[in-house]
């Protein structure tokens, strides 16, 4: 019985290893090696991500994680490019910064910034998706997307934060929606991926940071 | 090569599998109640936040393997069962009855414990289904064929 336990499981795990690599995105220019785009003329900045299927199920506060981040396995979307590139481009295309959220008054202020538009599509995508539709709200409130700016932050925690969806004191871009602590503490809101519209586990995604006119 | 020499090869084979076999048990086991574990503490999003909770599915898994080890006690099929079902309840009271709560939560949790980010959760989640399944298939069957050995032990020598 044990001989056969043994060897049931040995082929399982075999059978396991044979994963299959994740799909890449054909509508985009971007790939691994090159997983962000700027826009001049549209005015938007283009990031390469992966959808993470545990927070299609799951509460996050994190929308958009750069993998090699403290924080990259613990977002909706993990990007493949990292917080000071993303920072960069979207103050190349002449964007300003909020640089309003500290440690101390996070709980009680909205983040500001210039607005974002932010959309997500895919290889075999139906259509351009917004965040709204790609992320569920528990409360159904829109999100409202800031360029927070948080540089200084961003590179001393390592979180690898792009968009958090809640005001922060540390991500690149997050929510005005909600304070800081409304996912996490007060449970004023559940955010989770919308699996009815995203794609699978693995599969690679454009996220677009569009300047809203 | 005479019939004693290989007795002894087939009997030293058979405890080495036995020991493997034995091992195996005690770490899914550990698996179990390391997912039981880490669906209470996955229930605190704060926490989820924080800490990578999977890790708790490895340190239950050593500690299962060591305390079977050290105990030199072979592990019971009631305790694997019994925990499954907790698992399983936990489970649905808090994602609900769908087969992502089955395949996704426990594959999310399986990835982020032992690193395993370039794996799909489809595929982590159909192994640990299979995998699950299948030792609680031949152990339940292995339990039943000794009752049924043991019983008609009594009856001969009744």
């Amino acid at each position: 019985m044990m001989k056969h336990l043994f060897l049931l499981a040995l082929a399982l795990v075999l059978c396991a290893s044979f994963g299959a690599p994740p799909a890449y995105s054909q509508e985009t220019t971007l790939t691994p090696q090159n997983p962000l785009a700027v826009d001049m003329k549209e005015r938007s900045v283009s990031v390469l991500a992966q959808v993470n299927g545990k927070y299609l199920v799951q509460t996050t506060r994190h929308g958009v994680v750069f993998k090699e981040g403290k924080n990259g396995e613990k977002s909706v979307f993990v990007a493949l490019a990292d917080p000071e590139t993303f920072y960069a481009s979207l103050v190349k295309l002449g964007l300003k910064a909020g640089n309003n959220m500290t440690w101390d008054n996070k709980e009680k202020t909205y983040v500001q910034g210039d607005p974002l538009d932010v959309s997500v599509t895919w290889k075999g995508a139906k259509k351009v998706y917004s965040i709204d539709e790609a992320i569920k709200d528990s409360n159904g409130k829109p999100l409202a997307i800031r360029f927070g700016g948080n540089l200084a932050a961003a590179l001393k925690m390592k979180t690898g934060c792009l968009m958090c969806l809640d005001s922060c004191p540390v991500g690149i871009t997050s929510n005005a929606t909600y304070t800081y602590g409304a996912i996490e503490t007060r449970k004023e809101a559940a955010l989770t991926g919308n699996k009815d519209v995203l794609p699978p586990d693995g599969t690679l995604v454009v996220i677009t940071f569009k300047a809203k006119k | 090569m005479n019939k004693r020499t290989q007795d002894a090869r087939d009997e030293e084979k058979g405890s080495w599998v036995r020991l493997v076999g034995e091992h195996l048990k005690a770490a899914l086991t550990g698996l179990v109640a390391g997912y039981c574990l880490a669906l209470v503490l996955g229930r605190s999003v704060w926490l989820d936040m924080r800490v990578n909770v999977g890790h708790v599915l490895p340190v239950s898994v050593a500690c299962l393997v060591l305390a079977s080890k050290n105990r030199q006690r072979p592990v019971g099929i009631v305790p694997f069962l019994l925990l499954q079902v907790l698992g399983l309840a936990l489970l649905f009271s808090a994602y609900g009855l769908s087969s992502s709560a089955i395949l996704i939560v426990p594959a999310g949790l399986f990835r982020e414990g032992f690193h395993l980010s370039s794996f799909s959760l489809t595929n982590i989640g159909l192994f640990l289904l299979c995998l699950i399944g299948t030792v609680d298939a031949v152990w339940m069957y292995a339990v039943v064929r000794e009752r049924i050995r043991n019983r008609r032990r009594h009856w001969t020598q009744d």
